[in-house]
């Protein structure tokens, strides 16, 4: 069996995952809306730090607080990958030409050096970057060939990101909404997140949950919009169950992407319905942390996690008027389910999609 | 029975073989009128092709080169991709931060400044549903590969495996792919070849 926990997260929500989970329960979002780089422009709403900078002092904070709830506080390093999941890392870099400090490896060189695991490396699928580390630490451990996966997602809401997808008029000019059927788009975030996943039980001090696995699946369609039938998304998720040995008359919860674009809540509907999941419980957590991109996956399993632990599922905030093509079950106000198995799916730019299978440990 | 033998794909400044065949730039083409130059010599009817960045562009000639030794079945969720690079997608990162610069961000821009875009470009052209991994790092992870290919062929999550080093930043090219199958992995002659092809 593989087991995941020891998760923390750091975001503008709050710097521990019990903090996070507090403020998630009030309702509270950590979003607001900011001057744009141009001053005509309307401001951009998005979930930044108070601080700018301290990019990679949340990094090592959040995970040194992972490690405190390690039996040992430390793996046994020589049997343990570390997998950091981010699209840009410290991109803002490029604006005084910093290149080598810009680069992703960099990055990851400098959690290898404090965090020594036997082997590091980074995983960038643009929005599903969290959801294939999951994947990727779940496969290597499944094959006997780690014991433990330190898994690290991060990303900055950068001027690079946002003055981006300004141009592609993918940004909400108000707090998003998704599955809502006046949604008009995102919000960017930006956090850190991460967490072990391991086949050692002993690993851990508090009851994990399993990873069952799961699956990518390519939309091969187009490489900034979704699929409109969901193909992908489809593909991965039906895999995603085999590959877990699940059904879908046993999926409690699904918590999916739900970016507030028209395109992706739409195809994650048609993709939902074409499984027959439409009365599964679904929600998306960006009205609270923004758009996190490469910290997405992990911050929302991490999420996931704990509405497992409570039995709570939190409800979509933003939503006021579902509106997808296909109906989905989809709500504003945090419900009361028992859980024992859920999906975690996401997708992305170069129409990547992904999906992973939990459930509670008995 | 002879064992088949994987199919190789190197892409430089200067040269782009596969399996043996050879094609030089002769006339030390820039890298965008030598991507040009190859894509011609393909003789694809795919004007998307035009469209993409340096990066998308090398990582899809690579594919068609292998393509070219080996045929490859379309409409598949079998053929995983995984590619790896240390400049992830630097070269339109930097277009894109100068467009900011002059405040006229572009999403024909902005859309490859992720280095799994031309995971998706290749999914698109030959329809592989199949599953896609990009790794950065600036050595290659020879190591993790390998143990990547593991969990593809053990987990049964696709029949073939093409892996890619695909750098592309100012100018300078460096693309280098096989294509694999399970049985062809448990060889460890084929092994040691590719970690040689890969190091190098």
């Amino acid at each position: 069996m593989i087991y995941i926990g020891a998760g923390n997260i750091y975001s503008p929500l709050g710097s521990s995952i019990r903090e996070n989970w507090e403020n998630l329960l009030a309702g509270k979002t950590a979003i607001r809306p900011y001057s744009s780089l141009k001053p005509e422009d309307p401001p951009l709403y998005l979930s930044r730090f108070e601080e700018k900078g301290n990019f990679y002092t949340r990094i090592f904070d959040c995970i040194d607080t992972t490690l405190l709830s390690l039996a040992d506080q430390q793996p046994d390093w020589s049997k343990t990958v570390l997998i950091f999941s981010s699209t840009k890392a410290d991109i803002e870099q490029l604006e005084s030409r910093n290149i080598e400090q810009s680069l992703l490896d960099y990055t990851c060189t400098k959690l290898q050096e404090k965090y020594p695991a036997k082997t590091a490396i980074t995983v960038s699928n643009a929005c599903i970057s969290g959801i294939t580390a999951l994947l990727l630490a779940h496969d290597l451990i499944k094959t006997g060939q780690y014991e433990n996966a330190l898994v690290v997602a991060a990303d900055n809401c950068s001027t690079f990101v946002s003055e981006g997808f300004k141009s592609f008029y993918a940004i909400a000019s108000d707090f998003c909404k998704p599955y809502d059927a006046n949604r008009q788009g995102i919000n960017l975030g930006e956090g850190v997140a991460s967490a072990f996943v391991s086949s050692n039980r002993n690993l851990f001090t508090n009851t994990p949950t399993l990873l069952l696995g799961g699956a990518s699946a390519n939309d091969a369609n187009h490489i900034s919009g979704p699929s409109r039938t969901g193909e992908g998304l489809f593909r991965a998720t039906k895999r995603a169950l085999e590959y877990a040995g699940k059904s879908p008359e046993q999926i409690d919860y699904i918590s999916a992407h739900g970016t507030a674009t028209r395109y992706n809540d739409d195809m994650e509907s048609m993709a939902i319905d074409r499984l027959n999941l439409n009365a599964v419980p679904v929600n998306s957590l960006k009205g609270y942390f923004g758009h996190t991109l490469g910290a997405a996956g992990l911050i929302e399993t991490l999420v996931t996690i704990e509405q497992m632990n409570t039995n709570l599922i939190l409800g979509t905030k933003g939503l006021e008027n579902p509106g997808t093509v296909k109906p989905i079950n989809v709500f504003p106000d945090t419900i009361e389910k028992h859980l024992n198995t859920v999906l975690k799916s996401g997708s992305g730019f170069g129409g990547c999609n992904a999906a992973i299978v939990l459930e509670k440990l008995k | 029975m002879m064992e088949s033998q994987p199919t190789y794909c190197r892409i430089t400044d200067d040269l782009c073989s596969s399996n043996g065949q050879k094609i030089h730039n002769t006339q030390k083409l820039p890298a965008q009128q030598w991507f040009r130059f190859l894509f011609d010599h393909l003789k694809l009817e795919y004007p998307k092709f035009h469209k993409m960045d340096g990066l998308s562009k090398l990582g899809f000639l690579g594919v068609e080169f292998l393509k070219t030794v080996e045929p490859l079945p379309t409409e598949t969720d079998e053929i995983a991709v995984v590619f790896v690079n240390k400049h992830s997608s630097l070269d339109a990162d930097l277009a894109h931060q100068e467009q900011i610069e002059k405040g006229t961000a572009s999403p024909a821009i902005f859309v490859y400044t992720l280095p799994n875009i031309v995971l998706g470009e290749i999914a698109i052209r030959n329809k592989w549903y199949g599953e896609q991994q990009f790794f950065i790092k600036n050595e290659w992870p020879h190591e993790l590969i390998h143990e990547y290919i593991v969990t593809i062929f053990e987990l049964n999550k696709a029949n073939r495996i093409i892996i890619g080093y695909v750098d592309y930043f100012q100018e300078k090219t460096d693309g280098k792919w096989v294509i694999l199958t399970k049985d062809q992995f448990k060889n460890e002659k084929t092994r040691e070849e590719i970690n040689t092809f890969f190091d190098k």
